[in-house]
């Protein structure tokens, strides 16, 4: 069950961030409130604000966004957050569970949380980015607002950046199967390497990936997304480039005709996302082994071929306190933690396939269906005494036993709760109850069963209950005086995976939940997508290239056309875009300082502008400034800051697949982060609705 | 026993408009009513500052209906604007900035109320008749031979509001969405019932995936998927009930009940469900829809026997469904069914979009209705971008009453305000002695009218932008004064009926210094001039050569509110009804509580 949420307030934010943003932030928005009224108040942000150049919504914005600057990149590092009513305090990783925690007044602190909030529901990554960005952007429009530029120029000038980005990545973008591909081949030759003890021909190697990026590219313009093995691949990489390349192949002695066919086993017909997942997984090694485990599962599960590398709807975790994170698994199935009272029951129905049936909402004789209107004012009149005794509650028992036993139904999940007596009662009779299991595992158990959901225990008949369900206890352990065995329900018609995540730190298990669904999604859109972009910060390093490139563009097309001069927006664009590149390179200088492969961000600002200086006025998808990037990500080689400890031939292949993003995802949070800016850069005036001014607190609040 | 309270005696004041409290209110209303006026105007955000949920917006219904008002003043002028935007969904704005524009014009020039209240009406007058003359200025017929004119109407208002935040291809696609959806729910020659278009949304899915589809589309909750695979092609037997099915004694009221021990209502109604379960599949009903909640056991015996079972359809739906499936809303569970009371579908269909399935009802006859679903990143972006596509269909079908738009941009209230001025200042006398007052007290007020006219206008500026009206024809021009552009070339007016031409003279509206002039006749636009413009219906918009001249940027603040003529011409006599409403006696009684102050009060008036 959630926990509910501790009163904090905004002020708080002391205990997250420094201390100075706060300072910034809390005056600020007492200044903000200048009108207010009867049962309603209006106070007037931006209209007296912005003719002085500041925007105190902006200004909210981006103190937001500074607090969470270490949660931006693979390094994350965790919060505390401390409830002094209470003493109790929460450990967060992510910028959305930092915001769910805090109690937030204040519209602009309210639509930050909004947007991050439907970002992580539908995507599940990137909300560091997101909140960064529109911090930087709000940096951005407040600087432009400082110059005296209206929002009217400032919303059409950010817009266009955002375009001139979209366009830069979608060109560099690359094709998923010949990362998948680039990967495969960089193994093939470290498996041969290892086994012969041979120096591996470099050029051979270098050719072979720069191919394969063309290849992507070609197919990403041909708009292709058929996954294809890799055998295709090469046959297309050999047409294409018959001569040249050729010639340098055949000195190869590791390339020839027995690899293809060698590479050609590696790749079966179903996709193998190892190396897919390896590449999206910013650094989270553990996380992303379980993930591979389950699309494992998965695969191995499903009857017909068409599906899915991996289904993230058919992934639930099972989260498991005490136990060290080494046991993090991942099993097929519906996995449960449950008190080691039933661990004998489990024991008893292991031997044989079981009978289940399955209940949404709450299993007891008070509860009923949604949108029950419970009669009031019935009195009930007797003429004779009650003797019996029986309460209504015990028949409703006795019913739901008999009915239970009569069907032979060895399991039972419930949705709800299920009152403790029954529970007693079923123990008895051998009849395991779960309780609280998501709704979507009951609609899978359904699917797979033939079992229907039922609203009341009374509704069971022979046609609802589902056959050939498996249990077993997978483990059982011993923390904090408890005991807990870990219990496996199964059929074998499903592909539902369970991910098992063991801490021993309780606080740290929502964020490694947080982190698997992360991983998880990540291969998802890129399974999706077909394409990711460069990772590591080299999209971004792409858009401050393309910013800084648009604006010599748009200079040597003013020259010849005077007109464009006078159209006035141009001007402001220039200085927009400029300040949009700056945004860009605060982002990847603030990635590469949480990295830690810079120790200041001048460093880091003088590596990235000597890089972009090397590609000078080149387009997008150009294969020089692909080899740059490439060169640029062995550099940078984004790894997690935790001192694991890695076999060294699994990190050299590490460095070599890259790093990869979600060309969905990115593109998705720059759009939320640029409207959430304009949305606040827009607004002049905030109404607070149903206030009570008795107490006379809102005195300097305009009341209508 | 209650409490005994002390009634209090109602307080009534003298001339409520002296008040400067009051004043200061009405200020601030209009303040937040003219920033949000335009495609640049400024968003408000509204939340209840305990984390409730944050609206964005500008659109005058939403902000009105989410603020309560203290003063009866205030809650009168809010009424009378959202009892117009519910009449005509557009122009609310326009109405409630030349309400407060013309109270505060009339207080600060030292108007008499009663001779203001003559003025203004006689000065409504002529702008009505002005208005309805077929040979004015401001106003262009609807082309209905043509797809363009319903294209840039509708993308007028979708590009107005602000806090949709569309880039220009999505604003573009949400345009044609309400054309097509307008489209399809005008009626056939044979049935002369117009259809209507419901709205979905969908939280987190690109713009890009909204879509309009005939018929209705249902939200289908997790548990509840619909198997649509082994079915008969329709049409399909529909039976639809608006009461409660859920099997609990509500339908009742709130009596109270004496029962016997050992009988369980309960289970009497269930079994009273049951019956009519059984009934409707003896009849054939394959689709089983009620507007509530429906008892899972009747739910289970529907489906066991193949039935879709469709559930909490909710008010706004019934009533659609059982336009578009002729099936009537069944009222009772005790009675059968009569079988004129089942309805038609045409089919099913089942549309997956984001992780939200939805049921596709299909109309089986001709009946027009669809439902637009609307999809936005963002929760408060998503609202905004539903009133926005609701306001432009409705403006759309207001063309098919009157036929006539007017100009935009600002270019309709220079042009009105122009006239009246020459109207007024050429026979002053006989106006004056007309209305019973002197010449000067008429002269004055119709400054005041023009005033508040030209300052709706002036308030589609929110940045540094001047506006001007040129000497001849009085339309609106804008120029902006930039630190890189000090003179801006202008092309065309604000509307894009009058192209520049050396000879225009003009004058600024918002430097007070600049604004003298003398009146004049607005020049009517000679066809010559601008022959293609009128005939093309895009005169909203610059056309497509201007366009390019001005490049995007120009083209993308351009879109300014082009009233539909039948709601501008209301919305005037809107305006002076409040300000005639104001000479009403207005007594607030308090309430028993309020015992000690008596600074909220508020005076009644005359």
């Amino acid at each position: 069950m959630r926990k509910p949420r501790p009163a904090w307030r905004c002020g708080r934010l002391a205990v997250v961030c420094g201390k100075e943003r706060v300072q910034r932030f809390a005056p600020s928005l007492r200044d903000s409130k200048i009108a207010s009224l009867h049962s309603q108040m209006v106070s007037l942000m931006g209209s007296a604000a912005t003719n002085h150049g500041c925007h105190i919504g902006l200004q909210q914005l981006e103190a937001i966004a500074a607090a969470t600057h270490s949660f931006l990149g693979p390094g994350k590092r965790y919060k505390m957050i401390q409830d002094e009513a209470s003493g109790e305090s929460v450990l967060v990783r992510s910028c959305y569970r930092l915001l769910e925690q805090l109690e937030l007044s204040g519209s602009v602190a309210q639509l930050v949380h909004e947007t991050t909030r439907a970002h992580w529901k539908t995507l599940r990554s990137g909300t560091a980015s997101l909140l960064f960005l529109s911090g930087v952007w709000s940096r951005v429009a407040l600087e432009c607002l400082h110059q005296g530029i209206s929002i009217r120029h400032i919303v059409a000038g950010m817009s266009k950046g955002l375009e001139v980005c979209l366009n830069a990545c979608n060109l560099s973008a690359v094709n998923v199967d010949s990362v998948v591909f680039n990967a495969n081949v960089q193994k093939q030759r470290l498996i041969r390497t290892s086994q012969s003890g041979e120096v591996c021909v470099n050029t051979v190697n270098s050719l072979l990936r720069d191919l394969s990026l063309s290849i992507g590219m070609k197919e990403l313009s041909q708009d292709r997304s058929k996954t294809k093995n890799s055998v295709h691949t090469l046959c297309l990489l050999k047409d294409q480039f018959p001569l040249k390349h050729n010639l340098k192949l055949k000195h190869s002695r590791h390339f020839n005709s027995s690899h293809i066919t060698e590479d050609g086993q590696t790749q079966t017909n179903v996709f193998d996302i190892t190396q897919l997942a390896e590449a999206v997984c910013h650094g989270c090694e553990t996380t992303v082994r379980l993930v591979i485990e389950a699309s494992r599962i998965q695969c191995g599960h499903s009857e017909n071929q068409s599906h899915k590398a991996l289904d993230v709807d058919k992934l639930v975790t099972c989260l498991l306190p005490g136990l060290t994170e080494e046991h993090s698994s991942v099993l097929h199935g519906y996995v449960v933690l449950l008190s080691a009272e039933l661990a004998l029951l489990v024991k008893h129905l292991e031997e044989r396939t079981l009978k289940m049936s399955l209940v949404h909402g709450d299993l007891s004789e008070k509860h009923r269906h949604i949108g029950f209107n419970r009669p009031r004012g019935v009195t009930y009149i007797s003429d004779c005494f009650d003797l019996t005794g029986i309460s209504k509650e015990d028949k409703w028992m006795d019913e739901a036993l008999t009915i239970l036993l009569n069907l032979k139904v060895d399991i039972v999940l419930v949705s709800g709760g299920v009152s403790e007596q029954l529970k007693n009662h079923c123990l008895h009779h051998h009849i395991l109850i779960i309780e609280n299991v998501q709704v979507s595992v009951l609609n899978d158990f359904a699917k797979a069963t033939g079992a229907l959901p039922v609203s009341y225990i009374t509704q069971l008949s022979e046609q609802c209950v589902g056959s050939g369900v498996c249990v077993n206890t997978q483990r059982e352990y011993r923390t904090e005086g408890t005991e807990w065995i870990v219990v496996n329900v199964l059929t074998d018609d499903t592909v539902l995976v369970t991910a098992l995540i063991a801490s021993c730190v309780h606080a740290k298990l929502q964020s490694m939940e947080d982190q698997f669904w992360s991983c998880a999604y990540r291969v998802h859109h890129a399974l999706n997508d077909r394409k990711l972009l460069p990772g590591a910060g080299a999209a971004e390093l792409i858009c401050i290239h393309q910013l800084q490139n648009h604006e010599n563009v748009s200079q040597s097309e003013e020259k010849g056309d005077m007109l464009d001069a006078a159209r006035g927006a141009a001007p402001y664009e220039q200085v927009i875009l400029q300040m949009m590149a700056e945004g860009w390179m605060d982002y990847v200088s603030t990635l590469m300082l949480n990295t830690g492969h810079v120790k200041s961000k001048t460093q880091a600002w003088t590596y990235i502008t000597q890089h972009i200086k090397q590609w000078g006025n080149k387009v997008p998808g150009n294969s020089e400034m692909r080899e740059t990037l490439l060169k640029m990500q062995n550099d940078l080689e984004i790894m997690p800051v935790g001192g694991e400890s890695r076999e060294e031939e699994g990190m050299l292949q590490k460095v070599k697949i890259g790093v990869y993003d979600n060309m969905m995802v990115k593109f998705e949070v720059w759009r939320r982060a640029l409207d959430l800016v304009f949305l606040i850069l827009q607004s002049d005036t905030e109404i607070v609705t149903g206030i009570n001014n008795s107490e006379g607190q809102y005195k300097d609040f305009v009341i209508l | 026993m209650s409490r005994v309270c002390r009634k209090n005696p109602s307080v009534c004041t003298d001339d409520p408009l002296s008040k400067d409290d009051l004043c200061s209110k009405l200020a601030v209303m209009r303040h937040t009513l003219q920033s949000s006026y335009g495609p640049c105007g400024r968003l408000k955000q509204i939340h209840n500052n305990v984390g409730g949920h944050v609206q964005t917006t500008s659109t005058s219904a939403v902000l009105l209906k989410a603020v309560s008002f203290s003063e009866p003043l205030l809650q009168l002028i809010s009424a009378a604007i959202l009892d117009h935007t519910t009449r005509f969904s557009d122009c609310g704005l326009f109405t409630g900035i030349f309400c407060l524009g013309l109270i505060e014009n009339a207080k600060r020039l030292g108007l008499g109320l009663a001779v203001a209240c003559r003025v203004y009406k006689y000065l409504l007058e002529q702008c009505n008749s002005y208005l309805n003359a077929d040979d004015c200025g401001c106003k262009v017929q609807v082309d209905f031979s043509s797809i363009q004119s319903f294209i840039t109407l509708s993308h007028t208002v979708v590009a107005s509001k602000p806090a949709c935040m569309l880039n220009p291809d999505e604003s573009q696609h949400i345009t044609s969405l309400t054309v097509q959806a307008f489209l399809q729910s005008v009626p056939s020659a044979s049935s002369n019932v117009f259809g209507r278009t419901l709205v979905v949304t969908i939280e987190g899915q690109p713009v890009s995936s909204s879509a309009v589809f005939r018929g209705i589309l249902l939200e289908v909750p997790i548990l509840q998927s619909v198997d649509l695979k082994n079915r008969n092609p329709g049409p399909y037997k529909i039976v639809l009930f608006g009461t409660s099915l859920s099997g609990d004694l509500s339908e009742f009221g709130e009596a109270v009940f004496e029962i016997q021990a050992g009988v369980n209502p309960e289970a009497v109604i269930v079994e009273q469900l049951l019956k009519l379960g059984e009934r409707v599949v003896q009849d054939g009903v394959e689709v089983f829809a009620c507007q509530k909640v429906i008892h899972p056991v009747l739910q289970q015996y529907l489906k066991e026997r193949g039935l879709v079972v469709i559930e909490r359809l909710g008010l706004a739906l019934t009533e659609p469904v059982s336009q578009m499936t002729g099936a009537l809303i069944m009222a009772s569970i005790c009675s059968p069914v009569p079988a004129k009371a089942y309805g038609q579908i045409g089919g099913l269909h089942l549309h997956r979009i984001g992780s939200k399935e939805l049921l596709q009802l299909l109309p089986s006859g001709e009946a027009a209705v669809s439902t637009m679903v609307l999809c936005h990143r963002n929760e408060t972006m998503l609202e905004e971008l539903k009133v926005t596509c609701q306001r432009a269909e409705h403006v759309l079908r207001l063309t098919l009453k009157e036929p006539y738009a007017l100009i935009g941009g600002g270019c309709t209230e220079t042009v009105l305000s122009a006239y009246l001025k020459y109207m007024s200042e050429t026979k002053p006398s006989e106006a004056a002695s007309a209305l019973k007052c002197s010449r000067a007290e008429f002269l004055l007020a119709t400054e005041a009218f023009c005033c508040s006219l030209q300052s709706v206008a002036l308030f589609l500026n929110h940045d540094d932008q001047h506006f001007l009206m040129d000497l001849t024809h009085a339309h609106c021009w804008v120029t902006e004064e930039d630190a890189c552009s000090q003179t801006t070339t202008l092309h065309s007016c604000r509307c894009g009926l009058v192209r520049k031409r050396a000879d225009l003279e003009k004058i600024f509206l918002n430097i007070p210094l600049k604004t003298a002039h003398h009146s004049f006749l607005p020049a009517p636009i000679t066809s010559d001039v601008e022959p293609g413009l009128l005939d093309s219906g895009d005169c909203w918009l610059p056309p497509p050569s201007l366009g390019a001249e001005f490049g995007t940027q120009e083209v993308k603040q351009r879109p300014e509110e082009s009233e539909v003529f039948l709601s501008n011409t209301v919305l005037l006599s809107e305006g002076l009804f409040i300000y005639l409403f104001k000479k009403l006696r207005v007594f607030r009684i308090f309430p028993l509580e309020a015992t000690d102050s008596t600074t909220g009060g508020w005076r009644t008036g005359d």
